[in-house]
């Protein structure tokens, strides 16, 4: 009995083995399997809703802001933030096309294809008054949308839209793309991204900016922690409003919106929300990673400095 | 080395002979939905058993194999897009593979029950990217910000990341299970 135990014990393990290594000889990636634990079965259920008051606290306040000359921002993401109807904006925003308004457009497409294929449970019921306000705001502002208009067919012919052929945006978002495969070139395009200071730009970089030969790196560091790289990503995404001081965090604001309507978490500040988040997710550690490395982030934002980004002298 | 060798022996044998059959009964089956992707069939209301069937070395062991096949097949855009994305490879533009990456994500979402029963750790949201399967068989990494987001990942592929497949880089090779 104890034999036949210990055979099917080593019969699974090994085939699950197998089937990652199958799998990565074919992908070399066989962490895109998830490790599964049989014993792990009901250890961790699916956050569904829980109220501001479960989560955890920030640690810190944000850093105070540093005196330095603050260019104006694009208008059009101060558009986006305040927009009650998104498709007016869309419409446009199209006829920017030169001035970076075909990342905008393609941002509210996506986001309200998102948003229509979002399917409640019959039984939902909002938790809370701010749930069903985010929740009523984000479909008033994508309600005008006709159902072909948000297909993902018809994101992929705006990509193709002449007029949006020569966006700025866009046209920097693929210069990144292209030359931070290069040593040399990573530099300069990732200069010239942060130069543009674009709260929505900046978001588009965010995680493949700390991923630098198969390693998690930042400001002169290498972060072998396996919650380093969302931890990261989501400072940056934080970071991204106290560094230009933007407007970015509050009512209107997409990431808000969604962790208040999928979660309850509604959170006043995108820092608060990824405080707490990155907290709540990976433990105290993670969290303090977040709280240890936000106020650089705001600093490489804010003073466009690219050198944090460009692994020279990795420790 | 040698009971290494014996246990992969077994491991071989056990892998083709229940994964063979996992697909047919342990999960409903893959079906092509009315926007044109593939349903997994993993999604809301995953009913893990209670009872190890015949074969199986726990409960669910047909249902976890067959799970993870289909998440790599939900990888690969040939199932899990629409229209020209279905045609997106390694060569095609930013733009055309970021669209499908984030067809594909939405995709992925679907096993978010599945894999929280099993307790699994590489789920997308958790180590903050996934892999995309090009129609070329290139595959490249994608980050994602946190599972309380529905939408929208970033528009910036990992760098250095795409790997070849087992076709010349941007030709359109036919999925086994979604052509």
């Amino acid at each position: 009995m104890r034999l036949t135990k210990v055979k099917a014990a080593a019969a699974f393990v090994c085939s699950l083995a197998l089937f990652l290594a199958i799998y990565s000889a074919s992908k070399d990636d066989a962490e895109s399997i998830a490790r599964v634990n049989p014993t792990a079965q009901h250890s961790e259920p699916r956050a569904t809703v829980s109220s501001p008051a479960e989560l955890p606290a920030p640690v810190v306040a944000p850093p105070a802001a540093v005196p330095i000359p603050i260019k104006p921002l694009p208008s059009m993401h101060q558009q986006l933030m305040s927009a009650r109807d998104l498709r007016v904006l869309y419409l446009k925003l199209l006829q920017q096309g030169d001035e970076g308004g075909g990342l905008y457009a393609m941002n509210i497409l996506m986001r309200c294809s998102a948003a229509r294929q979002r399917q409640f449970p019959i039984t939902w019921v909002p938790q809370s008054v701010e749930q069903a306000q985010a929740k009523a705001l984000t479909e008033e502002q994508c309600a005008s949308f006709v159902g072909s208009e948000l297909s993902m067919d018809a994101v992929a012919a705006l990509a193709r839209d002449p007029r949006l052929q020569n966006d700025r945006l866009r046209s920097l978002l693929d210069t990144w793309v292209r030359e931070s495969q290069k040593t040399e070139g990573r530099s300069t395009a990732l200069s010239a991204v942060l130069q543009a200071r674009d709260p929505l730009l900046l978001e588009q970089v965010a995680g493949a900016i700390f991923s630098n030969d198969g390693k998690i790196t930042f400001d002169g560091k290498i972060y072998n922690e396996s919650y380093a790289f969302p931890v990261l990503s989501s400072a940056w995404i934080s970071a991204i409003c106290d560094g230009l001081q933007t407007q970015c965090g509050q009512l209107g604001d997409p990431y808000l919106m969604e962790a208040c309507i999928n979660q309850n978490t509604c959170a006043s500040t995108r820092y608060e929300l990824f405080a707490s988040d990155t907290e709540r997710r990976f433990g105290k550690e993670g969290g303090a990673l977040f709280q240890a490395i936000y106020p650089r982030m705001v600093e490489v934002i804010r003073n466009q400095d690219v050198s944090a980004l460009i692994p020279k002298t990795i420790n | 080395m040698k009971k290494f060798v014996k246990a992969t022996c077994v491991a071989i044998a056990v892998l083709f002979t229940l994964s063979a059959g996992a697909n047919e009964y342990s999960l409903p089956p893959v079906t092509v939905t009315g926007q044109g992707y593939y349903d997994f069939g993993v999604g809301g209301g995953y009913n893990p058993p209670q009872a190890a069937g015949g074969g199986e070395p726990f409960p669910g062991y047909f249902q976890l194999v067959a799970g993870a096949e289909r998440y790599i097949q939900a990888s690969n855009v040939r199932c899990s897009t629409t229209g020209d994305s279905r045609n997106v490879t390694s060569q095609s533009s930013v733009l055309e593979r970021w669209i499908a990456a984030e067809q594909v994500y939405r995709r992925l979402k679907q096993f978010d029950t599945f894999w929280s029963f099993w307790g699994a750790n590489n789920t997308p949201d958790k180590r903050g990217w996934f892999l995309v399967v090009y129609a070329d068989g290139y595959s490249e990494q994608w980050a994602v910000i946190s599972p309380m987001f529905s939408q929208v990942t970033p528009g910036s592929p990992m760098p250095n990341t795409m790997k070849p497949g087992s076709t010349p880089a941007g030709v359109v090779a036919p999925n086994t299970v979604c052509g």
